[in-house]
């Protein structure tokens, strides 16, 4: 009989990769995050040997004010630390939409997983939202047509 | 030879005529150059930061403004044009006491009127409008640069609007500053200035200059240490060339710009503000040799 498995997507799946390459020893925070952003784009589910360990405290975010500075996932089951406060002002989705075009931003805003986040950087970064209910697939949808809106409007005004 | 620096922006309030005043005193303090500051704008500012209210209220009384050199000088008949030059005008001083030697031919509160005047006067010529302008343009340019062989540095301080001395101190500049404030108004009025500076008519026109040959450069001005501003500037930077150098948000920097009969020396000055001063000052005169080099 094989050993205990548990199979992980989404949020899960972005935190274990976050605490695991988070607590290799000589990978810098912003280098964790490049690649905890690389897995959760490239990987759609692991299985992981149980029991996880819990590396939790060793994790290290990025810096705040870095384009990894996102806070983790709200599912994550530890309060987030001063370091791990969201800033909206991290990257601007403007730059990288120009940058990156429509699908590097939304794989950008991938890496933020809660809701309050994203809102708090649309609203942060004047980026228009509808005003209903969203859930996090379709706020970062719309924060990558209000990105594009905002670089239209800057291009006729200039015109 | 004359460096031709215009400080630009269509935008009021970002800061053009105190650029224009902190690059004559760097350049005269530490670049050793002998500056020109030349007063376009009618709010007049720059001269009343460099040469205090009575001063200027003498030049004004005296007929020593920049629109009395614009009048009587629009025919080049006048005999001895550098009459309208004020000399080691500022507060500033070298470190051995010495003034800096920086001029000013004062701004005035009439330069829109006397442009309007030398329009209907040259338009006594010609009936086409466009050809009038250009006549008139053409003309303000010629005495903008009247002093280039006496200066090291000539500085232009534009107005927002777009008058005829404005388009020629575009025209005739090597290098365009273009202050702006980090808020959402100013990105648009940057978008706008440069396609006048380029002579693009649109974004993808001006797109095909690459930045680094662009005449302009974009100078963040009033920064506050917040992520709000860090992003405007760099959405900014998307389509603009831009100085690395900054102008923080400092009271030192605000209060170097009330005129004191006694003079000091750019560092007392200039206070906390003096060191961001000067890296801006070491980037734009390393883009000015490079200018000449070429």
């Amino acid at each position: 009989m094989g050993k205990a498995t548990r199979s992980l997507s989404g949020a899960s799946q972005k935190k274990y990769f976050r605490e695991l390459i988070g607590s290799v020893e000589g990978v810098s925070p912003e280098a964790a995050e490049a690649l905890t952003g690389t897995c959760e784009r490239e990987i759609a589910q692991i299985r992981v040997r149980l029991p996880i360990p819990d590396r939790g405290k060793k994790a290290k975010p990025g810096k705040k004010g870095t384009a990894g500075a996102s806070r983790p996932a709200s599912t994550s089951d530890a309060a987030p630390t001063p370091d791990q406060v969201f800033d909206p002002f991290a990257f601007s989705v403007v730059v990288v939409v120009t940058k990156d075009g429509r699908d590097g931003l939304a794989n950008k805003l991938k890496e933020i997983a809660s809701i309050d986040d994203l809102k708090s950087l649309a609203k942060a970064q004047h980026v228009a939202l509808p005003a209903a209910d969203l859930t996090a697939d379709e706020l970062r949808a719309a924060i990558v047509e209000g990105a594009l809106h905002r670089i239209a409007n800057r291009k006729a005004a200039a015109s | 030879m004359a460096h031709f620096l215009s400080v630009a922006n269509r935008k009021g309030g970002v800061g053009k005529s105190t650029t224009a005043v902190m690059l004559a005193h760097a350049f005269a303090a530490w670049g050793g150059m002998r500056v020109l500051v030349m007063d376009l704008d009618s709010q007049c500012n720059a001269s009343l930061i460099l040469m205090g209210g009575e001063a200027w209220s003498q030049a004004r009384k005296k007929g020593l403004t920049i629109s009395d050199y614009f009048f009587d000088l629009f025919d080049e008949t006048y005999p001895e044009p550098r009459d309208f030059l004020a000399h080691n005008v500022g507060d500033v001083r070298q470190a051995n006491g010495k003034p800096l030697a920086i001029s000013l031919l004062p701004g005035s509160l009439m330069l829109e009127d006397v442009q309007g005047e030398l329009y209907v006067r040259e338009a006594r010529q010609s009936k086409d409008p466009e050809v009038v302008g250009q006549r008139v343009r053409g003309r303000l340019e010629r005495l903008l640069r009247r002093f280039e062989q006496s200066y090291d540095l000539v500085i232009l301080d534009c107005p927002p609007g777009l008058s005829f001395a404005a388009l020629a101190a575009l025209k005739i500049a090597g290098r365009v500053i273009v202050p702006f404030r980090p808020d959402y108004v100013s990105q648009l009025a940057v978008d706008r200035i440069a396609l006048l500076i380029e002579e693009k008519r649109n974004e993808a026109d001006l797109a095909e200059i690459p930045l680094p040959d662009r005449r302009y450069a974009c100078l963040a001005n009033g920064v506050r240490p917040t992520g709000k501003d860090r992003l405007l500037i760099e959405e900014i930077g998307l389509l603009h060339p831009m100085l690395n150098a900054q102008i923080p948000h400092s009271d030192a920097i605000a209060n170097a710009f009330d005129f004191e009969a006694q003079g000091k020396t750019i560092e007392e000055k200039y206070g906390a503000g003096a060191e961001p001063l000067r890296t801006l000052y070491a980037e734009i005169a390393e883009g000015l040799q490079m200018q000449k080099a070429a």
